[in-house]
């Protein structure tokens, strides 16, 4: 395992390499620059601008000039507000990681639940209903269900909070944020729906389809055989084997929540990483847009390399 | 057995459901009276606080700076920001009337206009009590020109202030070129609490143009040099009514009264809280639930205020100085060189109707480029020459050329891909349609699209406007109908508006420099150059009945809510 691990985080160089020079080309063929507007400013400032951002030379010398400086880890700085990339990174990075780690804990949780209790029940009333929350939540956007749950749930029903918390740093030494936001949840529990609603009907579809498909196999026969009762097959046999397939989604799904959602971040007025990666594209932003995608591209290929190492701890079976 | 053991588990689920909802429905300590404050909120409300110690806090919505270096930014939001906590020597008052603030009285201006003279206030301090001196205002104006700076309002001093323009342009030159460019700047301080400035020539609105941000005083005891960057919100000092407390990027800015503020009116609110939030719709939802005291709110939502019995009083409506119209190339072989045919399009544009069925009722048609307030013209006075008139507007496409529409060329109107566009391109395309029978492309494009595009002369048509940096005819034409004009993308000239404009750009006389102003309007209007006008913006604002001193003030500033370059002013009297 220790050899494919470091195989696998070999091949992350040149991937990040193809994603960097991609994303870089793309963005510079795309019209408009970051210091265009209806207002436009003065050659010489333009010219002082152009020349301090290195944007004054040839698209290869900027794309070298670039590629150098990541090699000593300098992602660059904000054109909007001189901040340094990395520096906007670990500001935003925590908020999206925190509300994330909610997001995902309630999709997990909520998705397995519903699964499990789909497949125990086949065709029955939990059936039904598992099978439409997860038709509803995959058929709903985030762009309605944010405003949805936020008119019910906040302007009608007063229950939560339109604008969120201040999503802070998390800690696992300091654990103060944990009371924090239990003293908070009128303004974390909207936000936390509305993003893992999608994710959790998801899983709850694939738990329960796995599900159905183990229970079925010959070794639940087995086990049910020689007297097991019902909760013990369930707990023992068929969960932790239709827990495979949801493993696999778990990864990048993981990977998708942490890393931030623009529509749920700007619903909510949450400081995350999402919003500010989209306002970048929006303002030809070009050091935060590759420094996101840049953290992006390492965030999801190492979550794929740890679902990938899961696999052999759940499954015997897989050898790496 | 088993029946049981999944009875204890769904049990357990059960009681964390219960225990998760009991704690989301609990009371909020911190900010449990805001977010339970019903949208009208006068239970809980007394007489505003007009005077004595500050009281109370008001959250706005607002949208987070880019840049808190004054010397620097463009934006607006950052504009706002920086009229809370800092001031220069002048202050524009309700009028739009330039009046001493950090000045003592205002300017004494040579005989020749060129030389002004200006006494500080004695005493002055920034927020951490040290003196405020006038070579720090000389730091200031040349931090402004300095070409390492870049800074975007530059324009303003540009050809006003001597040297400012040589310095700016500095930006290839050496250490040593581009200091000795910096102390030729016009500005020094004959003492601490004198400053002489020196013009190019006789500019009538300048101590309009000292009440700007670029013109603001550096801290120089924390920017040391001219290149240094500027502190951020909770490291830099101030001069203003206000100072931040907190800050968290992307979230909210706090403020508290200036402990060392020297203006006459005295901040009434123990805190305001600038809630940085992106969407006006997300925004007019927290204020609906009372979580802020004040937003903008968006034209689509116009409609269902005013038809809501408490939110209509609370809604305010106010003309904003911004204007928008139709935009032509103008330069030669394109086909908004053609005169007639851009009369021909404004004359087939029914104002009124574009007004209900795209803006909801919100903005105010006009055939005028500068607002009435700004112009001193009634509204609308160019209705007979460009104003909708569809059987004119026939007769004057045959006049160039288009009879019927017939042969009428390819043309393309850009507009930002938004909502609103769609149903604004959709309007024009079949009033033009309709009207004209032509038919018009649209082309949608993201907003920094359109702008290289517009800013670089490839277009045919786009939808554009201005919104004035400081309430002066000038600012609508200067730079914009001259010929050549450096924000004049439209590539229009007319030989006898820029002889006006350069009469009136210098005439100290104010009565007849507006007169000048008001014929170039209507020559650049009836001539069709540049801009046909369609309509002037409106403000809209929500803002709680607890509130009070919040004043629109018909200028740029008030981006927020209204009067927010004032916050000295507001009150609450919300316990």
């Amino acid at each position: 395992m220790v050899g494919y691990t470091i195989r696998r985080i070999l091949a992350l160089i040149p991937l990040l390499l193809a994603v960097v020079t991609v994303t870089f080309f793309l963005m510079h063929a795309v019209q408009g620059g970051p210091f265009d507007s209806d207002r436009p400013l003065n050659e010489a400032t333009r010219a002082r601008l152009e020349e301090k951002y290195n944007l004054d030379g040839t698209l290869g010398e900027q794309y070298v000039h670039y590629m150098r400086n990541l090699a000593n880890a300098d992602l660059g700085v904000s054109f909007s507000n001189d901040r340094p990339v990395r520096a906007i990174i670990a500001d935003r990075f925590p908020v999206s990681l925190h509300l994330g780690l909610y997001a995902f804990a309630f999709a997990i949780t909520f998705g397995l639940v519903l699964g499990i209790v789909a497949a125990l029940h086949q065709n029955g009333r939990w059936d039904y209903v598992t099978v439409f929350l997860s038709t509803v939540g995959a058929a709903l956007p985030p762009f309605i269900l944010a405003p949805f749950l936020v008119w019910t749930f906040a302007l009608k029903l007063d229950w939560f909070n339109v604008l969120s918390s201040d999503y802070g740093p998390i800690s696992v030494t300091d654990w103060s944020w944990i009371w924090h936001d239990m003293t908070h949840l009128q303004q974390m529990v909207l936000p936390t729906v509305a993003l893992g609603f999608l994710p959790a009907a998801f899983i709850a579809r694939v738990t329960r389809a796995s599900m159905l498909e183990v229970l079925r196999q010959d070794y639940i026969r087995t086990a049910r055989s020689k007297g097991l009762d019902h909760f013990q097959v369930v707990m023992r046999h068929a969960i932790r084997n239709a827990l495979i397939p949801v493993l696999t989604i778990a990864g990048p799904i993981f990977a998708g929540l942490i890393t931030g959602s623009f529509i749920i971040e700007r619903a909510f007025s949450i400081p995350g990483l999402g919003r500010s990666f989209i306002e970048s594209v929006i303002n030809r932003d070009y050091g935060v847009i590759m420094g996101t995608t840049v953290f992006f591209a390492v965030i999801i290929s190492v979550m794929n390399l740890l679902v990938d190492l899961a696999y052999a701890i759940v499954d015997p079976r897989i050898r790496l | 057995m088993t029946r049981s053991r999944w009875r204890m588990l769904l049990g357990i689920l059960a009681v964390l459901g219960v225990f998760s909802i009991a704690v989301a429905c609990g009371d909020d300590d911190d900010e449990g009276d805001t977010a339970t404050q019903p949208a009208g909120g006068s239970s809980a409300t007394a007489a505003p606080n007009t005077g004595g110690a500050p009281k109370g806090t008001i959250t706005i919505r607002a949208i987070q700076f880019e840049s808190w270096d004054p010397h620097f930014s463009d934006f607006a939001q950052d504009i706002s920001h920086f009229y809370m906590v800092n001031r220069g020597l002048y202050m524009l008052d309700l009028q739009n009337k330039p009046q001493p603030e950090l000045a003592d009285g205002m300017p004494k201006i040579s005989a020749d206009g060129k030389v002004y003279t200006i006494k500080l206030k004695s005493g002055l301090k920034w927020s951490d009590g040290q003196p405020i001196k006038a070579d720090q205002f000389v730091a200031g104006i040349q931090r402004t020109c300095n070409p390492d700076i870049a800074g975007h309002y530059e324009f303003v001093l540009d050809d006003t202030v001597k040297g400012c323009h040589e310095y700016a342009a500095a930006t290839k030159d050496d250490a040593a070129k581009k200091e000795q460019l910096r102390a030729g700047v016009g500005v020094k301080a004959i003492d601490d609490l004198t400053l002489e400035i020196t013009l190019l020539e006789p500019k009538p609105t300048f101590t309009t143009i000292l009440t700007m941000w670029p013109t603001f005083p550096t801290p120089t005891h924390k920017v040391a040099k001219v290149d240094d960057k500027w502190p951020g919100p909770m490291e830099s000092v101030y001069t203003g009514p206000f100072m931040p407390s907190k800050y968290t990027e992307k979230n909210s800015l706090e403020l508290v009264p200036n402990p060392n503020w020297s203006g006459a009116a005295k901040p009434k609110v123990e805190k305001i809280v600038l809630r940085y939030i992106d969407d006006p719709a997300v925004a007019t939802q927290a204020y609906r639930a009372g979580e802020i005291d004040a937003t903008v709110l968006p034209a689509a939502e116009f409609p269902a205020v005013k038809a809501d019995a408490n939110l209509s009083k609370e809604l305010n409506q106010f003309p904003a100085t911004r204007t928008f119209g139709l935009a032509f190339n103008q330069r030669a072989g394109q086909v908004g060189s053609n005169q007639d045919l851009r009369i021909a399009l404004s004359q087939a544009v029914d104002r009124d109707a574009m007004n209900q069925v795209v803006f909801k009722g919100v903005q105010t048609p006009t055939t005028n480029w500068m607002p009435p307030d700004r112009s001193g013209l009634p509204l609308n006075a160019f209705k007979a020459e460009v104003g909708f008139d569809a059987a004119k507007a026939k007769a004057t496409l045959a006049k160039a050329g288009y009879a019927d529409g017939k042969n009428f060329p390819k043309l393309t109107l850009l507009l930002t891909d938004t909502a609103e566009n769609k149903d604004l391109g959709s309007f024009l395309k079949d009033q033009w349609k309709k009207n004209l029978s032509i038919d018009v492309d649209l082309e949608f494009v993201d907003s920094k699209t359109r702008s290289t595009r517009y800013n670089t002369g490839a277009f045919q048509l786009v939808i554009a406007g201005w919104q004035e940096d400081y309430p002066d005819p000038e600012n609508w034409y200067i730079g914009l109908r001259e010929t050549g004009g450096s924000i004049n993308k439209e590539g229009c000239s007319l030989p006898a508006l820029d002889d006006l404009i350069k009469k009136a750009k210098t005439n100290q006389n104010d009565e007849e420099r507006r007169k000048q102003y008001q014929e170039a309007e209507k020559l650049a209007v009836t001539n069709a150059q540049c801009n046909l006008p369609l309509w002037h913006v409106s403000g809209l604002r929500l803002v709680k009945p607890y509130i009070t001193g919040m004043k629109e003030s018909k200028r740029a500033g008030d981006t927020f809510v209204m009067g927010d370059w004032n916050p000295e002013n507001w009150a609450t009297s919300k316990k």
